[in-house]
């Protein structure tokens, strides 16, 4: 008997106003992540709320909107990185990673941000070596078992294509890399953690063309091992990048779906204004 | 056809320029001043420093007026290592607790009000605090460690208000992206965050052990002595460079001597502050 395609967060969610109970369905994949009904807020004032979407395994997801609509809050809310940012708190919902609620009681955020990595806007590199750099957390998690320090740092390098540049420097400190260079390093640092999910927050808004088209065909690459969901406010990487799209306004999802439908059909006229470039 | 370029507003650029001038001329004074002084002390003290000066005990009589500094030389630069071992984990600890850990904004408003009220109470009520409770209340006695005690709460404030701020410099986001990694708070304390301040914390750590090295007040009544052989001992009194200079001048002992003494007492410092100059790049790269 044929499975049932996955369908979105059952109707207990119905007493909120449409659309945001009930999503367009993603496509077929398993959902890794499925977030129900989230509220988040800097201070007293709410950034995103209504909050219901879910991201499917090995897929590029592009979380797109305006600047200031939320997108970074609802990514940092995935791994909960949210709640280091002083003032911020997720207030209601819940985001289930592999079926459980991350924000339990029983869930400890630090397991969360090693199983989730995170690459923020502008790329920050540690004041140490490149190789400490990329085995920073991977020391602490003590994942280097069976292979010298220095293989696990490049097996990481060159998986984002910086071993054949930095190969012959890893003692070298890692500020003396390009803007590009050190986003890379920044994602070989994540992947040396051995997560299962990879955001990525506007990872090419800070550095040059050439750099964000070496990132994009990484993205490419990684997607075949990893969810990725990524938050930009470029609509052409976007529409590179991505199999599903969710585009929020002013701290509600307006719309998700894949990312070819939306862009050729959009169903809400803010959508439309968006991809159109009238809004943004 | 097209206008003549305007001419630029006469009067403003006769203001730019003795505004130019003016800051040339007060940045020169500010040169000029220590370079004045050490100029000053180099040609009246140099002639009486050599090896035996800087390591053989002062001599003569009245006592002073032949002889060296060493024992001076060597008690002002263990009062100024006790100092260090008694504040720089304090303070670094304070500072680290007020920039990491504390939750309460109003509580570190209150410890920085408090630590720059201690910053700048003058450094002869440190000494009558410390003979009163070291050397009296604890029976330390005139010794070193009552001294090094006393110079450590003196260089305490200072370090806690540098590193403090020399913490908070090291921005938000670098603590974010290595929190995100899912490390501990002290994980990233000790790799990230100690690793970005230390240039600022040797800065302030420095000036502070200087500012100690050269106090007279602090050590006057806890640890130092007209004279000794040399040789230290945490219970014993020692001599010290300001101390001794304060000596030669007011017993008018040996003019020539007390500038030397001022020399070497200038001259140690400049020392250390390159050296530490020269560590800092090494840090920072």
């Amino acid at each position: 008997m044929n499975k049932p395609p996955p369908t979105n967060p059952p109707s207990r969610h119905a007493d909120l106003t449409a659309p945001f109970d009930r999503l367009p369905p993603l496509g077929d994949q398993e959902a890794i992540v499925e977030v129900r009904g989230i509220e988040a807020a800097y201070g007293g004032r709410v950034a995103i709320e209504y909050i219901y979407c879910h991201f499917p395994a090995r897929t590029v997801t592009a979380v797109m909107g305006p600047s200031g609509c939320g997108k970074s809050t609802l990514i940092k809310i995935l791994n909960r990185t949210l709640e280091l940012t002083p003032g911020a708190k997720v207030r209601s919902g819940a985001v289930y990673f592999r079926g459980r609620n991350i924000y339990g009681p029983d869930q400890e955020p630090m397991t969360i941000r090693k199983r989730i990595g995170i690459i923020h806007q502008r790329p920050i590199v540690f004041p140490m070596s490149i190789q400490e750099n990329v085995l920073f957390g991977a020391r602490f998690h003590q994942q280097i078992k069976g292979v010298s320090p220095r293989d696990y740092a490049e097996f990481h390098l060159e998986r984002v294509g910086l071993l054949d540049e930095v190969g012959d420097r890893l003692s070298e400190p890692a500020n003396r890399l390009s803007g590009g260079q050190q986003q890379r390093l920044c994602l070989a640092r994540t992947l040396a953690n051995e997560p299962e999910i990879i955001l990525m927050d506007e990872p090419c808004s800070a550095i040059d063309p050439v750099a964000t088209q070496r990132i994009e065909d990484l993205i490419a690459g990684l997607k075949r091992e990893y969810a990725i969901i990524i938050v930009t406010h470029n609509l052409s990487q976007a529409r590179r990048v991505s199999e599903h799209a969710v585009f929020m306004f002013a701290g509600r999802i307006i719309e998700a779906g894949l990312t070819k439908r939306l862009f050729a059909e959009p169903r809400t006229e803010l959508t439309s204004n968006f991809i159109s470039g009238r809004i943004g | 056809m097209s206008e003549a370029p305007s001419l630029p507003n006469r009067q403003a650029i006769l203001v730019d320029r003795a505004f130019t001038v003016l800051a040339w001329l007060l940045g020169a004074t500010g040169i000029a001043l220590p370079g004045v002084i050490i100029g000053f002390l180099a040609v009246r003290g140099l002639g009486v420093i050599d090896w035996a000066f800087l390591t053989s005990p002062p001599g003569g009589f009245p006592l002073g007026q032949a002889g060296g500094i060493g024992p001076a030389l060597q008690g002002s630069l263990a009062l100024v290592g006790i100092g260090l071992v008694v504040a720089l984990p304090l303070a670094v600890g304070g500072a680290l607790f007020l920039t990491e850990y504390n939750r309460f904004p109003a509580l570190a408003r209150i410890v920085r009000f408090a630590t720059e009220c201690l910053a700048a109470i003058p450094s002869i009520v440190y000494g009558l605090f410390g003979y009163a409770i070291l050397v009296v209340f604890m029976s330390l006695k005139i010794s070193l460690l009552a001294g090094g005690i006393t110079l450590g709460l003196v260089m305490f404030p200072l370090i806690l208000i540098g590193a403090q701020e020399a913490l908070e410099a090291v921005s938000w986001q670098d603590r974010e992206a290595a929190l995100s990694l899912g490390v501990t708070r002290a994980y990233v304390v000790r790799r990230v965050v100690l690793r970005q301040a230390a240039p600022g914390i040797l800065a302030i750590t420095t000036l502070a052990a200087g500012h100690a090295f050269g106090s007279a007040a602090p050590v006057l009544f806890t640890a130092s002595v007209i004279f000794s052989r040399g040789g230290l001992g945490l219970e014993t009194p020692v001599m010290t460079l300001p101390t001794h200079l304060y000596f030669l001048v007011g017993e008018a002992l040996s003019f020539e001597h007390a500038y030397g003494t001022a020399l070497v007492l200038v001259g140690v410092l400049l020392i250390v502050n390159v050296l530490v100059v020269c560590l800092k790049g090494a840090l920072r790269r």
